[in-house]
């Protein structure tokens, strides 16, 4: 009962206990506000108080041969703290002091707690042994590697890290911390963003995940491969949360943390650079079409202007001169006039761009032939032809049928009136 | 006026909303999905991916007994009643369904172990095969792209547009948000020819809101949710005239981590081995003080009462059952000893009242004798006898926003004033207030986004088009 009264007392104290270690603290210049914060105090103050409450109730096996395997039991919970500290980078002078600070304050207060406690001196003797052995494991293993708590003392993050930890954030490129185990422990904001996961999926996550499986085995391949501190890029096409693929540059950096290896990736979404690639490429392709368009139609032109001299001077000798000819040898002037007309034309037309064909049939045809082709050229109708011309219908049956004959028609299934649309009179 | 048109807009790209987009383009030729965020997916796709589902394959191979009304009831024993009836039975009459559309339309897998957690009557949740919600999101993100459904992300809802008749007519936004900045990005209109869908979630991140709401959550009490779960959606839908619901009720989570942030790989360990296959002490007493398969309420106020120090611990047999425990003890969220004197000292708890804690607790198991504390004893429920242990620190943090705005088995949006439908605005998901009443249970939330989504959409893809611009 005594001793329930006596750990109930010193809890009671803390408060105060607290305020007098920290008098001491501060008197011996190991202020740190940082470190001597309440709640890591009370934390502590509570594992000494186990470590108390348990002496305390197993007063015959203080001077038992396992009491050595005792005391590091009891200590426990104090040596955690030490590893705690030893993360935070306290240093081990610091620590112990605190400690040693920390008993003494309850040690002074212990006798006034409970007045009459039997075997008190008892007690504290175990609290002194409790805290000495707890001092030799701490300094023992102050330097000894927790390889299960590396990687979390690597990244932990003390102020001077948090600064660096929302750098890493904010970085305009996607950053992955890659571990051992091929998964991601750290990504930063844009990385998260590349990939369309957040924060929580990504980290965890297998890095092969997160690409097509050619490029997954290439960068386990470097992993393998690169030195610590080398550095080595390589393009893979990446999958977003969605499904849908993107093309990446991964730059793939070593760094060694406390005898495990870390790779960093750091990933560059290409789609737009790949799209702009793609772009130029496109518009190189058409200039070098354009340039062979252009070639071949400059040839063409040639070609063209070749065709053209040529056939004008076809025209020439087959329409033009026997016109020539034709007018020569006509005696009336009316005539005269009327082949002169055609030649006119044909004059015009091989400027004009022979969009209508020149017939050399129609030189064949007669001067009222010629007249009465213009009319059915023109739309009129048989009845019509008669009237513009004052001829009898018969007459002007006539005439279409030695035209249709001139113009090699006869037995065509061919309008006159078509034929002659296309043509120059 | 308006910058673009699309027949349903949607905002919000969790469970709620891709169901709703998903169903909704089966009907319409467009649908777009606004996320403020800029990653899809929200709380769903961090969430523990468990979907509880009345009458599923895994129950009928395990023999399990299990219906829509034995689900319904548990629901409103959770709910304290205080559950809108109606909307509880459509999410536990259409779970069963629901489950199979994603197995067999999306192509989720799921472990072939049916979990059993707390609160519920009987074994009736699936776990997602990665044991995350992403392993339904991301199906729905795959849909969603080859159905032609833009996802939209960085656009935050500045305003909900209501047309001369009261009916939703479109959206303010703002493109090329980043949040949490109000004023970033560029002021835009776009129009929904149908219908808008809200699916923003609930608000377990804002601060400020939630302690309006229930001020005993201070800004001290961490949240599992993303960092995008606040309240301004639903306030936009308060301005707009739709009916709040329970805002106050607001659910700690009994099972998360104090060594890691937010919802972490932790609480899956607790939710998994745990609570079903452990024990929940108090470091200070070192002894058991709740029903470990309570619902999240009861476990949260017992661990929150008088200062409790919280540990779950579960033995080498338990632990199987937990699939984050690599993670877990990679990242020290879950340590491991060789005996239960050594996790004691380690965690500062009194070693003697702790055995006789074990001790009591697996002479109940093997004698099948009634816990005193009413812990289920089924008959996989071994002793805690199998070294090592494993125990996991714990904290309650705020999981989840059982209040939000009242929608009908439609899916409208109920306006306060005149009780009735607000034209052409659909809601669903955790935005939507009064199913889970008091306490929603563990697992009910995903049947619950993906029952109320699909509806949503198809609801919302079925109003007559007004006549385009």
């Amino acid at each position: 009962m005594e001793t329930n009264r006596l750990i109930h007392q010193l809890r009671a104290w803390e408060e105060d206990i607290f305020k007098e270690w920290l008098r001491r603290m501060r008197a011996s210049g190991c202020l740190n506000s940082r470190i001597t914060n309440r709640e890591d105090f009370s934390r502590r103050f509570a594992g000494v108080i186990a470590a108390l409450d348990a002496c305390a109730r197993e007063p015959q096996s203080s001077r038992s041969a396992r009491s050595a395997q005792d005391c590091l039991c009891l200590a426990q919970p104090l040596i955690e703290e030490a590893r705690f500290g030893q993360e935070r980078g306290m240093d081990l002078a610091f620590f112990l002091g605190y400690f040693k600070t920390l008993i003494s304050c309850i040690e002074k207060r212990m006798p006034g707690a409970v007045p009459d406690l039997p075997r008190l001196a008892e007690v504290m003797a175990k609290l002194r042994q409790v805290a000495d052995s707890m001092e030799l494991t701490v300094v023992a293993g102050w330097q000894a590697d927790r390889p299960d708590r590396t990687a979390k003392r690597a990244l932990h993050s003390g102020t001077s890290d948090k600064l660096l930890g929302a750098i890493f954030m904010s970085v305009g490129e996607g950053i992955l911390l890659v571990d051992e185990d091929f998964e991601i422990v750290r990504a930063n904001q844009h990385a998260c963003e590349i990939y369309g996961l957040q924060h929580e999926n990504i980290v965890g996550a297998d890095i092969r995940s997160l690409l097509e499986e050619t490029g997954a085995s290439l960068l386990v391949r470097y992993f393998s491969e690169i030195a610590e501190g080398q550095r080595r890029h390589a393009e893979v096409t990446c999958l977003y949360v969605d499904g849908k693929t993107f093309p990446a540059t991964v730059t793939v950096t070593r760094s060694d943390l406390d005898g495990r290896m870390y790779w960093s990736l750091i990933v560059r979404d290409d789609t737009n650079q790949k799209a702009m690639e793609k772009q130029l490429r496109d518009e190189k392709q058409q200039i070098e079409e354009m340039n062979l368009t252009l070639k071949t139609v400059m040839k063409s032109i040639e070609q063209d202007r070749r065709d053209f001299e040529n056939r004008v001077a076809a025209k020439i000798k087959t329409s033009l001169l026997p016109g020539l000819k034709k007018i020569d040898a006509a005696s009336e002037a009316s005539v005269r006039r009327s082949y002169l007309a055609i030649l006119e034309e044909q004059l015009v037309s091989l400027t004009a761009g022979f969009e209508k064909e020149l017939d050399p049939n129609l030189l064949k045809l007669s001067r009222t032939e010629i007249e009465v082709c213009r009319l059915i050229q023109a739309g009129c109708s048989g009845k019509d032809v008669c009237n513009a011309m004052k001829l009898s219908f018969d007459t002007v049956q006539t005439h279409r049928r030695n035209i249709r004959r001139k113009l090699g028609l006869s037995g065509e299934k061919l309008n006159l009136r078509v034929f002659l649309m296309n043509r120059i009179l | 006026m308006w910058n673009e048109e699309y027949d349903v807009v949607i905002i919000g790209s969790g469970f709620a909303g891709l169901a709703a987009a998903i169903e909704a383009r089966k009907l319409c030729s467009s649908v777009i999905v606004l996320e403020k965020m800029a990653v899809p997916g929200g709380n769903s796709t961090i969430s523990g991916g468990l979907f509880a589902a009345a009458g599923s394959r895994l129950q009928a191979r395990e023999n399990i007994e299990d219906s829509p009304e034995l689900m319904l009831s548990d629901m409103l024993a959770a709910g304290c009643n205080f559950n809108h009836r109606e909307l509880a039975r459509i999410v536990a009459e259409r779970s069963a369904e629901t489950l199979l559309w994603t197995i067999d339309d999306l192509g989720v897998k799921y472990k072939s172990e049916l979990s059993h957690l707390g609160g519920h009557s009987v074994p009736r949740t699936y776990n997602t095969e990665n044991t995350s919600g992403a392993g339904i999101v991301r199906p729905m993100l795959v849909r969603c792209r080859e159905m032609d459904i833009p996802i939209r992300l960085k656009t935050f809802l500045a305003k909900l547009i209501i047309d001369a008749d009261g009916d939703m007519e479109g959206v303010e936004i703002r493109e090329d948000y980043i949040f949490p900045n109000r004023e970033s990005g560029v002021a835009k209109r776009i129009r929904a020819k149908q219908a808008v869908i809200l699916a923003t979630g609930g608000f377990g991140q804002d601060k400020e809101f939630r302690a309006i709401q229930n001020p005993m959550l201070t800004e001290d009490i961490e949240c599992t949710n993303h960092r995008g779960a606040t309240a301004e959606s639903l306030i936009c839908a308060l301005q707009a005239g739709a009916t709040p619901v329970q805002l106050s009720m607001i659910q700690l989570g009994p099972w998360a981590s104090r060594d890691e942030e937010g919802f972490g790989v932790g609480s899956m360990f607790s939710m998994l081995a745990g609570f079903p296959y452990g024990i929940l002490i108090d470091l200070r007493t070192g002894e058991r003080f709740v029903n470990e398969q309570a619902d999240r309420k009861l476990l949260v106020d017992a661990m929150l009462s008088s200062g409790r120090e919280s540990i779950a611990i579960v033995d080498e047999m338990g632990v199987r059952h937990a699939s984050t425990l690599e993670q877990c003890l990679k990242r020290g969220v879950v340590r491991k000893f060789n005996t239960i004197e050594e996790l004691a000292i380690a965690n500062q708890a009194p070693l003697a009242p702790l055995q006789a804690t074990v001790a009591s607790y697996n002479a109940v198991i093997e004698q099948g004798r009634d816990d005193r504390f009413g812990k289920p004893i089924p008959r996989d429920l071994e002793p805690l006898t199998h070294p090592p242990f494993y125990c996991i620190r714990l904290i309650s943090k705020v999981h989840h926003c059982m209040g939000g705005i009242r929608v009908n088995p439609k899916a409208q949006v109920i306006r306060i004033d005149s009780n009735q439908p607000i034209g052409r605005f659909y809601a669903a998901g955790e935005i939507v207030g009064g199913v889970h009443g008091a306490s929603r249970l563990g697992s009910n939330a995903i049947p619950e986004c993906l029952v109320f989504g699909r509806i949503a959409g198809a609801n919302a893809a079925s109003e007559p088009s007004r006549s385009s611009l």
